[in-house]
């Protein structure tokens, strides 16, 4: 049903690397150590690998059914189910992308709300964020995925960690394995959400010049974040008390209070203003996916459909007033997530494979 | 052709055309030419006297013993006409039906002379003049091999411009030349004077702010792009050339840099793009600074900036508007002034009047030391219209920092690596070999790397041929002792 992709339209396969990177290392990713930290204490490390095991089984598992179909989740979509249950399917993504856009903006302009301008409104950085993003998205496919390049900067900021080594207690992380593997698996169930996105690959897949080797990539994409992850989730356990963590909701920004120059004494400023590298890349492609399965759907122009979608997230994010609606949204995100990619997405692969078998035999 | 053509009519009213008629022992000879174009020591000299002593001949015999190399025979009346406005004398004979066209161009113009733009300490020092023939030689002599083809076209309805497209063959890939020929082929316009009108015409993306073609009047510049399998594009007139497809880094390597020790070369190119970075958000981070951010700033160092602008009553992003604006007034003025005149411009604008808009707490010193450091290192980019764009892309930033400080920053910036990455130069990513990232291409971007590990050409210019020498025959590095 759609056609092929141009070859000047596709990335290179390493850049699946960049697009793992990218929507992993969202903005969730500077509170999500939190709630594990909590639940697992000293141990959440070992929830950390047990999740990244599972993503890579679910990585594996994808490429497996596109690997077999050589095109994307939409199209798979109408082949395996049928033309009008396929395109339930593919609105239902839609729905899906632009809900976590919705968060991720509404997210963003709590950072910038709690820590840089306290009296800042939502609408008019909502307003600008998402003009920029239609003139990122608008440039097409690889210009999104340079933009998540730029943001790999944000790495360099991770290093900041580093400058607290002077209030490192490393007692905490003894005594070890002193959990119950029941605390361990249900901190891994609260980290499964630090990893969504990785269902992006489904939709990007068409889009990757020889997109069979990119599945080395996306595998290291994803032991790079579980590198990060570990690391977050250690400094959690020394650097925090419990009960101080507690009280966190943004560690990954707390920690820049601790980093002094000569003449910064705020560093938070830049680190919680640098958190936009987070943003623009998650966008970018939530929203780029969205408007391509409604050019998919109803064989309307990207270009027109794309101001109408970014109108909505608009409306949706001005509508979200505080906290709490941030956190009924966040709710909502995590367990369709979740769904995703722990439920729909092996569903899917036992469907294709039997599938595949019975046609095989016939 | 002994009675003067109707269509010759119509050149009769210029006061400069000349025609007449001469007789030689019987032989009646049509004779005419553009006195402003030609040059009449040859035509004396060398065609009419010739004439004149063999005038026996017959005058296809006549034309084919005439001494002159550059010289045809033609009856297609828009093939004369053509020739004569290029500095031809027409020279028709009752009995023959066709003309006689024979070159007595005379072409006035500059001499040779040093770089003024892109000047430099080290190396040669000959830069582009108007004329396209002494162009042309000026390259063909650095480069005396039969693959370096110069393809001529010619553009502009009323200026006849003549461009001539450049590249060496088996080392420049066909794609970027066949998108330059076909470029420069297509375009409309009625009167090219410059080069830059091209280079506007045939870019990517006209609307963009920055260059994608690189415009240069060195001629070793010229050379070395032409080596690495760029696509150089001159036109008669203008004493600079394009060059393309080039990367956005292309434009902050100064050629000097290849005349240096590489790690000098290197250091001065990496303090060069730090100036472009300071220049562009130097006084934009003020803004945000000032506006917003004042407590982020350490104890140690506010006290300072706080003195400086106590008694300054405007804030900080009127006072750097009018700091910025002053100072592009200032550059300006001075552009447009000869050379003497614009020294003055220079004491007057910069010292008296810098010096009085502190004392009258119209400025801060801080704030006038900022502005006049990002103003010199803009002037660090070795390519102007680059320079322009730095300047230009200062303002956007400044209105961002006003708006929502360094976040506001950060926002401008994504638009602008946004716009980059969107940009080609003829078809050719403008951010490689950052993005698409091409590891073994990054040699000669932020470092200029040493001639022994410059043994290939950079493979995003897709070149035929990417080896620039065989490593295995260059000398072996001798061990310790050895």
């Amino acid at each position: 049903m759609t056609s092929p992709i141009q070859e000047r339209y596709t990335v290179s396969p390493y850049l699946t690397f960049v697009i793992v990177h990218a929507m992993l290392f969202g903005i969730d990713f500077l509170f999500a150590s939190v709630k594990p930290v909590l639940i697992a204490g000293q141990d959440a490390w070992m929830s950390v690998l047990l999740c990244s095991l599972g993503i890579h089984i679910v990585i594996a598992m994808m490429y497996r059914v596109l690997n077999r179909h050589r095109t994307d989740l939409m199209s798979i979509h109408i082949r395996l189910f049928g033309r009008w249950i396929g395109l339930m399917f593919n609105l239902a993504f839609a729905v899906y992308f632009l809900f976590v856009t919705v968060y991720h903006v509404r997210l963003f302009i709590e950072v910038i709300q709690v820590w840089v301008f306290p009296d800042l409104k939502t609408w008019p950085l909502a307003a600008v964020v998402l003009l920029i993003a239609y003139y990122i998205i608008s440039c097409g496919f690889r210009v999104i995925v340079g933009i998540g390049m730029f943001s790999l900067l944000n790495t360099v900021l991770f290093a900041t960690i580093f400058s607290m080594v002077p209030f490192f207690h490393f007692n905490n992380l003894l005594p070890a394995m002193s959990h119950s593997p029941e605390d361990i698996l249900s901190a891994a169930k609260e980290l499964t959400i630090s990893y969504m996105g990785i269902e992006m690959l489904l939709f990007c897949y068409p889009f990757i010049k020889t997109p069979e080797k990119s599945q080395t990539w996306a595998h290291a994409g994803t032991l790079s974040m579980t590198l990060l992850y570990v690391m977050e989730v250690i400094f959690g356990v020394i650097t925090f008390k419990p009960r101080q963590l507690a009280h966190e909701i943004w560690p990954g920004l707390t920690k820049y209070g601790f980093i002094q120059f000569p003449f910064v004494e705020r560093f938070e400023f830049i680190g919680a203003s640098a958190t936009v590298l987070r943003l623009f890349p998650v966008i970018g492609l939530c929203v780029w996916v969205a408007s391509r399965i409604m050019k998919f759907t109803f064989a309307v122009r990207q270009m027109t459909v794309l101001p109408f979608l970014l109108g909505l997230v608009f409306i949706a994010v001005c509508l979200i007033p505080n906290r709490i609606g941030v956190d009924a949204v966040q709710s909502w995100i995590r367990l369709s997530g979740i769904g995703v990619i722990f439920v729909y997405v092996p569903a899917l692969f036992l469907f294709d494979t039997l599938r595949a078998k019975v046609i095989k035999t016939k | 052709m002994p009675a003067i053509p109707k269509e010759w009519e119509e050149f009769r009213e210029s006061s400069d055309f000349v025609i007449f008629h001469q007789s030689n022992h019987g032989e009646p000879y049509l004779i005419c030419y553009f006195k402003s174009i030609t040059d009449i020591n040859i035509l004396n000299e060398q065609i009419l006297d010739y004439i004149s002593k063999n005038a026996g001949l017959p005058f296809d015999e006549l034309f084919e013993s005439l001494p002159i190399a550059e010289k045809e025979r033609s009856s297609d009346w828009n093939a004369i006409r053509n020739k004569l406005l290029r500095g031809y004398a027409a020279i028709g004979h009752a009995s023959n039906p066709a003309t006689m066209l024979v070159n007595a161009c005379l072409s006035k113009g500059r001499v040779v002379s040093k770089p003024e733009i892109e000047f430099n300490v080290e190396g040669p020092k000959e830069a582009l003049v108007e004329s396209l023939d002494t162009n042309l030689n000026l390259i063909r002599q650095r480069l005396p091999v039969a693959s370096l083809r110069i393809k001529e076209l010619q553009v502009g309805d009323l200026s006849k411009s003549r461009v001539a497209i450049c590249y060496i063959e088996g080392i420049a890939n066909e794609q970027y030349v066949q998108t330059c020929l076909q470029r420069v082929g297509d375009m409309q316009f009625d009167s090219v004077t410059d080069i830059t009108i091209i280079q506007q015409i045939i870019e990517d993306n006209s609307n963009s702010i920055f260059p994608q073609m690189l415009g240069t009047e060195r001629t070793d510049r010229i050379t070395w792009s032409l080596t690495l399998g760029q696509v150089c594009v001159l036109v008669d007139g203008s004493p600079n050339a394009i060059i393309g497809p080039v990367t956005f880094e292309h434009f902050f390597t100064s050629y000097e840099d290849y005349f240096l020790p590489w790690i000098i070369g290197s250091i001065i190119r990496m303090i060069r793009i730090t100036s472009v970075i300071f220049s562009i958000l130097a006084s934009a981070v003020y803004v945000a600074v000032l506006t917003y951010h004042g407590h982020g700033i350490s104890n140690t160092f506010l006290p300072t900036i706080i003195a400086s602008r106590i008694n300054v009553p405007f804030p900080p992003v009127v006072e750097v508007l009018i700091m910025e604006l002053s100072i592009e007034l200032l550059r300006e003025a001075g552009a447009r002034l000869p050379s003497k005149i614009g020294q003055t411009i220079g004491i007057v604008g910069g010292i008296v009047l810098g010096t009085a808009a502190v004392q009258a707490a119209l400025t801060s010193n801080f704030l006038l030391i900022i502005v006049a450091l990002s103003a010199m290192a803009s002037f660090t980019t070795p390519v102007f219209r680059m320079s322009n764009t730095i300047r230009i892309l200062r303002f956007p930033f400044i209105l961002f920092a006003q708006l929502w400080g360094l976040l506001g920053i950060f926002l401008c910036t994504f638009i602008v690596v946004t716009h980059l990455l969107r940009l080609t130069s003829l078809g050719m990513p403008y951010l490689v070999p950052f993005y698409p990232f091409r590891p073994k291409s990054l040699t000669d971007t932020l470092i200029r790397p040493p001639y022994a590990v410059f043994h290939h050409r950079p493979a995003f210019f897709r070149t035929r041929n990417p080896v620039r020498y065989d490593k295995e025959k260059a000398k072996l590095k001798k061990d310790i002792d050895d």
